[in-house]
């Protein structure tokens, strides 16, 4: 089945205004996400670097220290600190309230033990979610080297997104928490969950793929105009034609739609123009008929058909004589049933020509059977051919005996090949003779 | 107008109006983005101003991170929006030229036959139309045509035919 106009144009403009949309909001995803990753990745820092102000780092690395007979291999360091201790709950309140300020996930001090161990010192987290002081943590892939850079040279890290067996995923922040001497004692960290980075991208993915709704509506609206300026004189044009088809020519001009479409339209209208014009030929060619029938003194119908179709040889353009009556008009073809006489006349071919134009040199068979109806065809010395000239010679095979040109007057033939007119006498031989007899005898 | 025009006139607006509101719509979300940072950030700074206070300078880093590069953070910005508004709009422009040409190009090639099949109709030639058109519309006037050709080419034999018989009794 064939789509329809409206359904190729959908089916076109729908996928591709898709995909575009689709490409321009991946990209717009990516590059709000950069951007706020980039405003996380500012604030984790700064906050970082204002923290570690706020604590007192000779006070931090003093507390912090381990006894000498620690269990290293133990799970936790948290019997060595005293969580009640009001420094550990005083902080925790700073860091909280700082972290709630802040909108991040957890805000806290952390020291390094070494390969992928640290322990938790301080922490900002609510009461329920406290981490107790020396508390130890397996530092996930992909953030140890940023760790011992923090510790080893003081430098500041901000992490990508971290895969925490107990956090979660989260994108962190280090900051180094100096002494008065400029050492690192530990470090600052304040993470921020990726969910919340992840609930502002998809924000923007949405309000960019929302964008989708009004331009598929758009879109509908293109195709209907698209499809519809096509269409419409598409269909006028196919309801003229059908007009056309069942004899009533429609009477209101076709309406014109783009260049292309009004090409055809003006066809159709030729085409209307045409039909009427061969209406009217037929009836006046019939009324022609019932006059020279009715006409009681005539020489007769066939002469007087003949005569009418050599008046209008006269006065019209060659195309418009209608070779059928004049061959139903003409002995022997008057003879032919009407069928073989209305193949024949459409077989032939209307030529005029002017005086003395050469239509067969001597010494050759010529190529067409010669009816004239208007003028004559002379032979060398200018005596008229009288009946058909060329049949002799096509009939017997022989060449022509001399020259055949137009009389001084030019003349009005009708052409018909060699081969058809051997195929008409081969299926009515009765022809053959009469031709031979007009041929063989000019007076006739 | 031509039906390239008419294609352009229709569709390239559209297309035209999406790059655009979708340039528009990611800079606006990301002006809004980095707006909300300098806020946030200015917020922050405020809220460490006393710390500061205490101290002959605020950190460094704190400086770096924070206030000192927002004006220039927000000029990069911008010309990175202008920039990608001017790309955004181009490729949209780009594919609705694409499709538009894709459109015409069909539209073109059915209504080429179909005018071959008129001036055969005009000509007296019997119209032949393969079943290669792809639109349905232009079948059903390639059909029409064809049925046309065939009704006339029969009335016109009919028509002759009728007259020729009516002399032969003559």
């Amino acid at each position: 089945m064939k789509p329809s106009l409206r359904t190729l144009i959908l089916f076109l403009l729908v996928p591709v205004l898709f995909l575009l949309i689709g490409l321009q909001a991946w990209y717009v995803h990516n590059a709000l996400e950069r951007s706020i990753l980039d405003g996380f990745d500012r604030k984790l820092l700064s906050v970082g670097s204002a923290t570690a102000r706020l604590i007192d780092g000779d006070l931090h690395e003093r507390r912090q220290a381990l006894p000498t007979e620690v269990d290293w291999q133990g799970d936790d360091f948290t019997e060595y600190f005293d969580s009640e201790d009001p420094y550990f709950i005083d902080h925790r309140e700073i860091l909280n309230e700082l972290r709630e300020a802040t909108g991040l996930t957890y805000l806290y001090t952390q020291i390094h033990l070494g390969e992928d161990q640290i322990f938790y010192f301080l922490d900002g987290s609510p009461e329920e979610e406290w981490t107790v002081p020396g508390t130890r943590d397996t530092l996930p892939e992909g953030s140890t080297t940023a760790i011992r850079d923090v510790q080893a040279f003081g430098s500041s890290w901000v992490t990508g997104i971290l895969d925490w067996d107990v956090w979660g995923l989260v994108k962190a922040g280090y900051y180094p928490l100096r002494n008065s001497d400029g050492d690192t004692v530990a470090m600052v960290g304040a993470d921020v969950n990726v969910s919340i980075i992840q609930q502002k991208t998809r924000r923007a993915l949405f309000a960019i793929l929302f964008l989708g709704v009004p331009t598929l509506c758009l879109a509908l609206v293109v195709v209907f105009r698209i499809a519809s300026a096509l269409t419409k004189p598409i269909e006028q044009i196919r309801y003229a034609a059908l007009s056309l088809a069942a004899g009533t020519p429609p009477d209101e001009p076709l309406k014109t739609g783009v260049r292309e479409v009004r090409q055809l339209a003006q066809k159709l209208t030729l085409l209307q123009d045409k039909v009427s014009r061969q209406q009217r030929e037929a009836l006046a060619m019939e009324v022609r008929l019932q006059k020279v029938r009715r006409n009681p003194h005539g020489i007769g119908s066939n002469g007087e058909v003949k005569k009418a179709c050599a008046e209008k040889a006269d006065s019209s353009p060659v195309s418009s004589l209608d070779p059928l009556f004049f061959l139903n008009a003409t002995p022997p073809f008057s003879r032919l049933p009407a069928m073989q006489l209305l193949i024949l006349s459409q077989a032939v071919t209307q030529r005029s020509y002017p005086a003395g134009k050469v239509l067969c040199p001597a010494g050759y068979v010529p190529e067409y059977l010669f009816i004239p109806y208007k003028g004559s065809v002379v032979g060398t010395e200018g005596k008229p051919i009288a009946g058909f000239p060329g049949a002799a010679s096509i009939l017997s095979g022989q060449p022509n005996q001399e020259t055949m040109e137009t009389g001084p007057s030019g003349c009005h033939l009708l052409l018909l090949r060699r081969g058809k007119f051997l195929t008409l006498v081969e299926e009515r031989p009765d022809l053959f003779h009469d031709l031979q007899g007009l041929s063989n005898n000019p007076s006739t | 107008m031509t039906l390239r025009l008419h294609h352009y006139l229709a569709i390239l607006p559209v297309f035209l109006l999406l790059g655009a509101a979708i340039a528009g719509l990611s800079a606006f979300l990301e002006y809004q983005e980095t707006l909300e940072n300098l806020q946030e950030e200015f917020a922050l700074a405020s809220q460490f101003s006393n710390l500061w206070a205490a101290e002959e300078k605020p950190p460094e880093t704190f400086g770096n991170y924070l206030l000192g590069s927002s004006e220039e953070r927000l000029e990069e910005l911008s010309e990175l929006l202008w920039l990608r508004a001017f790309w955004f709009v181009f490729s949209a422009f780009l594919a609705g030229l694409f499709l538009c040409e894709i459109l015409v190009r069909i539209n073109r090639r059915e209504l080429a036959v179909l005018n071959r099949a008129a001036d055969q109709l005009l000509q007296d030639q019997r119209v032949e139309l393969s079943s290669r058109e792809l639109i349905k519309e232009y079948a059903d006037l390639g059909t029409t045509f064809s049925t046309l050709s065939q009704i006339l080419q029969d009335n016109s034999e009919q028509t002759r035919c009728r007259l020729l018989q009516h002399e032969k009794k003559y």
